[in-house]
């Protein structure tokens, strides 16, 4: 399992919740978050989604493969998200630092109505202050 | 410490066209890329419209994430708003959605469960195109924390 760690600052919380349509004042204004009973910011549900997707593509760009993704990415051809299963704990805020655990399950492959599919499940902890924040079972498909 | 048995809840709310929460949006391509940025997402198939066309789409692609992300939004913020949380979701990407096509989102009671003390509630989500082809659908189980909240979410009375 790897760990990996983030520090995670207002402007992040700012930039993710503006890129889902996430206005509300909890994310955006110290004060308001306060007087909601956060400690700071409160990040979106689905923020760890800033942490977990980057874990991997955080590369120079002739480090990447033709269609963008990772050039050392175990999945080929025409892929795509698959889906997702997620458990919430304990908001996390801004200020908090998160340990990610990574983990990979064996990849599974089936016929689908297009040729033969690879499904692959790649589980992250999101761990703040030793106690969970976020379990993702995250879905991956590729041909 | 008393357990509510999980049971099936038909509504019919024309207020929200037969939904229990429902948002409608238009992903631009200026929301894709706010995305793509802030999780760093690098794949063509989200921004580059000739190289996704290269890969067999007929346009950029809403990432699925993105679209967990707002699903995940719109029911947490319907549970704060009702003095619950959202305690889990599970979805599936089952065909993609476009740049630009008109996309709603909603929400349904599918069952009830947990404790008097610490309600549950289940709710199917969905994700539909403009042609009503749901992209994504699954669950979202949102944790109350009053008995007296449920009641009212049974009755119809949530605002």
């Amino acid at each position: 399992m790897t760990p990996h760690t983030f520090i995670v600052s207002r402007a992040e919380v700012r930039r993710f919740a503006l890129s889902i349509g996430a206005t509300d004042a909890v994310h955006h204004d110290v004060e308001a978050a306060h007087a909601a009973g956060y400690r700071d910011l409160v990040a979106p549900a689905y923020f760890f989604q800033s942490l977990g997707l980057s874990i991997g593509r955080l590369l120079p760009a002739d480090e990447l493969r033709a269609d963008g993704l990772a050039g050392d990415d175990n999945l080929a051809g025409n892929v795509v998200a698959a889906g997702s299963q997620v458990t919430f704990g304990e908001p996390i805020c801004a200020g908090d630092e998160v340990q990610v655990e990574v983990s990979e399950q064996p990849p599974t492959v089936k016929q689908g109505s297009k040729g033969r599919l690879t499904l692959h499940t790649i589980n992250r902890r999101y761990v703040v202050n030793e106690s969970v924040a976020v379990d993702e079972a995250y879905l991956r498909i590729g041909n | 410490m008393s357990t509510i048995d999980t049971l099936p809840v038909d509504r019919d709310d024309s207020r929200r066209g037969g939904h229990l929460i429902e948002r409608r949006f238009v992903p631009t391509e200026i929301e894709l890329f706010m995305y793509c940025a802030a999780t760093w997402n690098t794949h063509r198939i989200h921004y580059d419209r000739d190289y996704a066309r290269l890969e067999g789409y007929r346009d950029l692609v809403v990432p699925g994430p993105m679209q967990a992300a707002r699903l995940g939004q719109m029911v947490a913020e319907f549970a704060a708003a009702n003095d619950g949380r959202l305690a889990a979701m599970s979805v599936r990407h089952h065909a993609p959605l476009y740049c630009n096509d008109a996309a709603t989102m909603h929400a349904d009671v599918a069952s009830l469960g947990g404790t008097a003390e610490v309600p549950r509630v289940e709710l199917a989500i969905a994700v539909v195109d403009v042609t009503g082809v749901a992209a994504t659908s699954g669950t979202a189980t949102l944790v109350l924390s009053g008995s007296a909240k449920l009641l009212r979410l049974v009755d119809g009375g949530l605002a």
